[in-house]
């Protein structure tokens, strides 16, 4: 077992980034931040102060004036410097992501990916989508144009699970757009957005276009209701998806909020099983299941129930669990104590309602780090769609085997839950994939394809309680963060 | 599924640690090697094996799609790599057979990674490719140094 070398042990009581500098937090409201793989302190966050938050969206405000005067092409030359230097620190921060959530380093690495890739998209569309449009000769000697106009200070409030990339799902757009922003991480893995903001200062972006404040709920409040705070990005469960949604709208802001999720992955009697096992793995145990494009029901139509349960099972249960540093692992443990905690609660809760439980990772050891917060996969049988365990989202290693007797009752199961964020077709029969694709409601449609991950040039979808707004994330957000001028022009 | 079940990084960092220890051999190889011919050959593999090196830590950068995660089967790699250091530490011959056999072997291993990880990323495999067809011209090159200045060895 060679475990690749961890970029710092200990990173201390993590920093603010405002108008251009590093700051400490005069508060004392401090937290631990944890490596879930060793239970091991790594970190203290600040919860920021009501007056440091106010600092952060004060120096946002200011730098905004000064920030939309400079022309885009200046503007995309710091998001061309930003891309490189994240280049240069990817592996290091991809390091950081496993060390502080757990998820293993190829995961971090293909998050590291996708952050760059919204770097990329963010100079690509601000150079096309923002153009604006024009119509000469509206009427005799009049002329119509349509001008975009960067709107201000917006907040950013990330999620635990993918806590570098979903951030800069809105942060490239923001600042090429020439809006500036205050972000919030999650308070439970804030280190990697730490640790980019120091590389982000390399960057030299003029001070206060992006700001860094740390905190949990309170945080978020001060920055959704504050009147200079335009509009609000928001990433994390739907639960609190809908509070930030409810307080946006009572506070006339556009927000952006995409929530959790309870994703079907289909398999048809026709799909090629050797294929389709392996990235079913991935669907429901990357990320340790946390994800809200995981895979959490697993719908077998027809006669494929009993061979797709057997290589299910046999291709799951020789998952190997570790610390995400070791690249011979495949699942790393999950992000806290309470999210174990959470988690085992949902898998004792299947049992009670009857689903038979044929894989059961509940008691998992994890020889080298024994206080880590690991469960191995764990598969129900015999799953009915009322079940808690096929309702709810679990947000861990649990898959829900639910068989039906052909697609139009899997995509009316589907269609009753409350969730829509993805659906997968695992099939050969493209009729079938055509029919899965028209009637599910659901926003990221996979067809063989176990995660379906919309790539930064395209919104990242989601539809029912796993979305709450009109943008989505990435390339909506031209739209979202600044608004239309239309000017009629006559000259005589 | 087979029984190796490897992650891509996994994969990418093997095949580094092959690429560290093909170097080895050939620094070694040139130290020992006077003629001079065959000293710049193992020279220039030396920096082609330092920039190959810089171009697969890019490429796994690079590369990595979440979408395509998927555990990599049936690769048998880590028997390729045995292979590949038996006839590294092979001592019986001398450098520039061995040089031969290593690049027979490493022509052979990374052909057959490219063709079995193109599902995962298609620019990993095209590279690979490349690497392949390069250890397949080197092993021609060394061939024919054998054939024509056998005796020099002789």
């Amino acid at each position: 077992m060679v475990v690749l070398q961890e970029v710092k042990s200990h990173y201390g009581k993590l920093n603010l980034f405002i108008d251009g500098e590093f700051v400490e937090s005069e508060s004392t409201d401090l937290h631990p931040v944890m490596n879930p793989a060793r239970d091991e302190v790594i970190a203290e966050v600040p919860f920021s102060t009501k007056e440091e938050v106010e600092q952060a969206i004060k120096a946002g405000e200011e730098a905004f004036e000064k920030w939309k005067e400079i022309p885009m092409p200046t503007r995309i030359q710091y998001l061309y410097k930003l891309k490189q230097v994240v280049e240069e620190h990817f592996e290091e921060i991809s390091r950081i992501i496993t060390q502080n959530h757990g998820k293993i380093i190829d995961e971090s690495r293909g998050e590291m990916r996708r952050l760059v890739e919204n770097i990329e998209t963010a100079c690509s569309i601000a150079y096309t989508l923002a153009k604006g449009e024009q119509l000469d000769q509206i009427a005799s000697g009049i002329d119509e144009t349509l001008v975009r106009e960067p709107l201000g200070v917006f907040a950013v409030i990330g999620p635990f699970n993918f806590p570098a990339m979903a951030p800069f799902w809105f942060i490239p757009h923001a600042i090429a757009l020439g809006c500036t922003v205050v972000v919030k991480p999650s308070e439970i893995t804030p280190v990697a957005m730490s640790w980019l903001f120091k590389v982000m200062e390399k960057v030299d972006l003029p001070p206060g276009v992006v700001n860094l404040v740390h905190g949990s709920k309170d945080v978020s409040q001060t920055l959704i209701s504050h009147p200079d705070i335009k509009g609000v990005a928001f990433v994390g469960s739907t639960r609190v998806g809908s509070q930030v949604y409810r307080l946006a709208a009572e506070h006339g802001k556009r927000a952006i909020v995409q929530a959790g999720a309870k994703n079907f992955i289909v398999v048809m009697p026709d799909a090629n099983l050797e294929r389709t096992i392996p990235a079913l793995l991935t669907s429901f145990y990357g990320n340790t299941g946390q994800r809200c494009l995981s895979g959490a029901n697993l719908v077998a139509i027809g006669g494929i129930y009993e061979d797709l349960k057997s290589k299910f099972l046999e291709a799951a249960s020789k998952l190997k669990l570790g610390y995400g540093l070791d690249e011979t692992v495949e699942m790393g443990p999950v992000v806290t104590k309470r999210a174990k905690e959470r988690i085992l609660g949902y898998i004792e809760k299947g049992v009670e309602e009857g689903a038979k439980l044929i894989l059961d990772g509940r008691n998992t050891k994890v020889e080298d780090y024994p206080n880590g917060y690991f469960i191995g996969p764990n598969i129900f049988d015999e799953v009915t769609p009322d079940m808690t365990i096929a309702k709810e989202e679990i947000f861990g290693p649990v898959a829900s085997i639910i068989k039906v007797e052909n697609l139009d009752e899997a995509i009316e199961t589907i269609n009753k839950s409350n969730y829509g964020n993805m659906a997968c077709i695992f099939t050969s029969n493209g009729k079938w994939a055509r029919e899965f694709r028209r009637g599910v409601q659901a926003g990221n449609i996979g067809v063989n394809i176990g995660i379906a991950a919309p790539m930064a040039f395209f919104p990242f979808a989601g539809w029912k309680n796993s979305f709450f707004g009109v943008l989505h994330g990435q390339i909506d957000c031209v739209d979202f963060f600044t608004d239309k001028k239309v000017v009629i022009t006559r000259w005589w | 599924m087979g029984s190796e079940r490897l992650t891509f990084g996994q994969v990418m960092n093997s095949l580094l640690k092959l690429e560290e220890k093909v170097l080895s051999f050939y620094k070694a190889a040139a130290d020992q090697i006077e003629h001079k011919g065959i000293k710049d050959l193992f020279l220039s593999f030396i920096d082609r094996g330092l920039k190959r090196k810089e171009i697969l830590i890019k490429t796994r950068r690079e590369t990595v799609t979440e979408m395509t995660l998927e555990p990599i089967t049936s690769l048998n790699l880590n028997e390729k790599i045995v292979e590949v250091e038996k006839e590294i530490e092979n001592k019986e011959k001398k450098p520039l057979n061995r040089a031969a056999e290593i690049e027979n072997t490493l022509k052979k291993l990374y052909s057959d990674v490219s063709r079995k990880i193109t599902y995962i990323s298609a620019d990993t495999s095209y590279l690979l490719d490349k690497f392949a067809r390069e250890h397949g011209k080197r092993e021609k090159m060394i061939k024919k140094i054998l054939e024509e200045e056998y005796d020099i060895f002789s």
